[in-house]
């Protein structure tokens, strides 16, 4: 999908880290990417499991986009694989510069679907725009952005 | 699509960790189930309120299922809680 350059802007992506990631170096990346994420106004997500990354972008279309370029060429990871892009009204991870957060491999029990598998498959806008909502809960409960309240 | 077990056929369930499960129905969001650390799940309906506390899984996934039934024509996605996903 094609937006304009200052639009409000999601973008996300997977990638396969090219070594396995220590916790020292993702905390390095992570201060990277948060200095420079602030000083362009991206916001967002990343996520990492078995050295597969899933990473959603968010602000200005043109900002976005660069920085896209940029990660791309890192070669911290490689296949990088852009899964949706899409316009946005407001923010859904407005308090980060980058939220991340390390998923355990999941052996989802009969009868569910495997979330990041889903995302990361990207098969259809359909199962990729579910899989990046159900992620997207988990990661705002996780954090407590999203605070359960009691029935009533 | 493995969409088996005890769940109706019409309400998809996704595992996100061990753990934290959410399901919709043809696209709407209905709610999620999170395990507590004393082991018991806990269901939550779309707005993200507390439905019930269950010793197992597939009681509190119908809870949620449930929900969803006495909500239908007022559920779905939740802006505030999911966040904006446009098509």
């Amino acid at each position: 999908m094609t937006v304009e350059n200052d639009q409000l802007t999601s973008l996300v992506y997977t990638s396969t880290a090219s070594a396995p990631f220590r916790e020292t170096a993702l905390a390095h990346l992570l201060e990277e990417s948060r200095e420079r994420n602030a000083a362009q106004e991206i916001t967002g997500m990343l996520l990492y499991r078995d050295e597969r990354f899933i990473q959603v972008l968010e602000g200005p279309a043109h900002a976005v986009r660069r920085l896209a370029e940029t990660i791309g060429r890192d070669r911290r990871h490689h296949d990088m694989r852009i899964l949706l892009e899409e316009p946005l009204d407001s923010r859904r991870f407005a308090d980060w510069t980058m939220g991340y957060r390390t998923l355990q491999g999941n052996d989802a029990p009969v009868g569910f679907r495997d979330s990041f598998a889903d995302l990361e498959s990207g098969d259809a806008d359909a199962t990729t725009l579910r899989a990046l909502r159900e992620l997207t809960l988990w990661f705002r409960v996780r954090s407590g952005t999203l605070a359960p309240s009691s029935h009533g | 699509m493995n969409d088996l077990g005890p769940h109706p056929s019409d309400v998809l369930w996704a595992c996100v960790e061990d753990g934290f499960h959410v399901g919709s129905r043809g696209g709407d969001f209905l709610g999620y189930v999170d395990r507590q650390s004393d082991g018991r799940y806990v269901a939550f309906d779309a707005r993200s309120h507390a439905i019930g506390s269950f010793a197992a899984l597939e009681e509190a996934t119908a809870a949620v299922s449930s929900s969803g039934d006495s909500a239908a024509g007022g559920n779905g996605t939740d802006e505030g809680l999911m966040g904006t996903v446009q098509r």
